[in-house]
């Protein structure tokens, strides 16, 4: 069994950029994930985080567009279970 | 397979726990997505949450495009992308409730469910040494959308040309960094022997390309 590594706001602000880019290793991924959400008290690690998210959340705009499959949509209606009279309140 | 079931993570990071996506949604700063587009997503997930498929349908004409590109571009398999694709839309259809729109426009929010989910399945394979193609073969698999409306489409190419921009500022080791993990979804051990690189040299990289990013982006956004 592994050892949990916590992370201390210093240790977790160097790494917030990668950890906003999903670009840590997995164990680092799971130890920065930890520490933003359970540590009550933090020294600069919202703030890092937002700010490398607000990054990685802009490079999506040099995605280039396109038509998926036609297909697509009817597969995620069928998945929805669309025509069978549900809607999205099952699932809140 | 529906994401709704128990044993499921519902959640574009999957981590078995905590849930940093919604953490992640409670911190981020806004993103430069319009002010037209961001009513328009406001307006639209609204919908959703309240069951309309219309909306939905909105939603994924506008953004299933890129969707499906990043889930291409990482998993190189288009199958995989489109599954990748239907999931993120189901988590759309049942999380609409959660979209906040401080942190962005819609289409930041469903590229990072599908990134994330495509980044969670192309790390379950645990595939080594994969060939990373060009950003030209990734574009390939694509028709051209509909015409969007003259506005959305204008704010759309800004924000393009912006990133872009700022991108096109990096010194080419840091730009190919950032591609390598945000296009491609390689961790930075990953990047460093794809690149033949040293990993503090990577994580270095990454520091100083997202920090020069935040600011580039930053300054224009505001």
């Amino acid at each position: 069994m592994m050892r949990r590594h916590n992370l201390t706001c210093a240790q977790f602000v160097d790494k917030a950029e990668a950890f906003a880019l999903e670009a840590l290793d997995e164990l680092e991924q799971r130890a920065c994930a930890r520490h933003i959400v359970r540590s009550i008290h933090h020294h600069g690690c919202r703030e890092a985080l937002a700010s490398a998210q607000s990054v990685v959340d802009s490079l999506a705009a040099v995605l280039p567009g396109g038509a998926p499959p036609a297909a697509l949509w009817s597969a995620i209606e069928a998945r929805l279970g669309i025509g069978t009279g549900s809607s999205n309140a099952e699932w809140l | 397979m529906l994401p709704a079931s128990p044993g499921a993570l519902p959640l574009p990071l999957a981590f078995c726990a905590p849930n940093i996506e919604e953490c992640l949604t409670k911190f981020v700063a806004a993103v430069p997505t319009g002010h037209t587009d961001r009513a328009r997503d406001r307006e639209l997930l609204a919908r959703v949450a309240q069951g309309d498929i219309a909306a939905l349908r909105a939603i994924y004409d506008q953004h299933a495009s890129r969707a499906i590109t990043i889930a291409f571009r990482i998993l190189r398999n288009r199958e995989e992308a489109e599954d990748i694709v239907q999931e993120t839309f189901l988590e759309v259809w049942r999380r609409a409730a959660q979209f906040d729109p401080g942190r962005g426009g819609a289409v930041a929010w469903v590229v990072t469910i599908a990134r994330s989910r495509a980044i969670d399945r192309l790390r379950a394979r645990n595939i080594a040494g994969r060939t990373i193609a060009s950003a030209a073969e990734g574009n390939g698999v694509l028709v051209p959308l509909p015409s969007p409306s003259p506005a959305t489409e204008t704010e759309r190419r800004r924000d393009e040309r912006r990133v872009a921009e700022a991108l096109g500022t990096l010194p080419p080791a840091q730009r190919r960094t950032i591609e390598l993990a945000y296009f491609e979804g390689l961790s930075q051990s990953e990047i460093a022997v794809k690149t033949a690189s040293p990993l503090g040299t990577v994580k270095m990289r990454v520091k100083l390309a997202m920090a020069k990013l935040a600011q580039l982006l930053g300054d224009e956004g505001t």
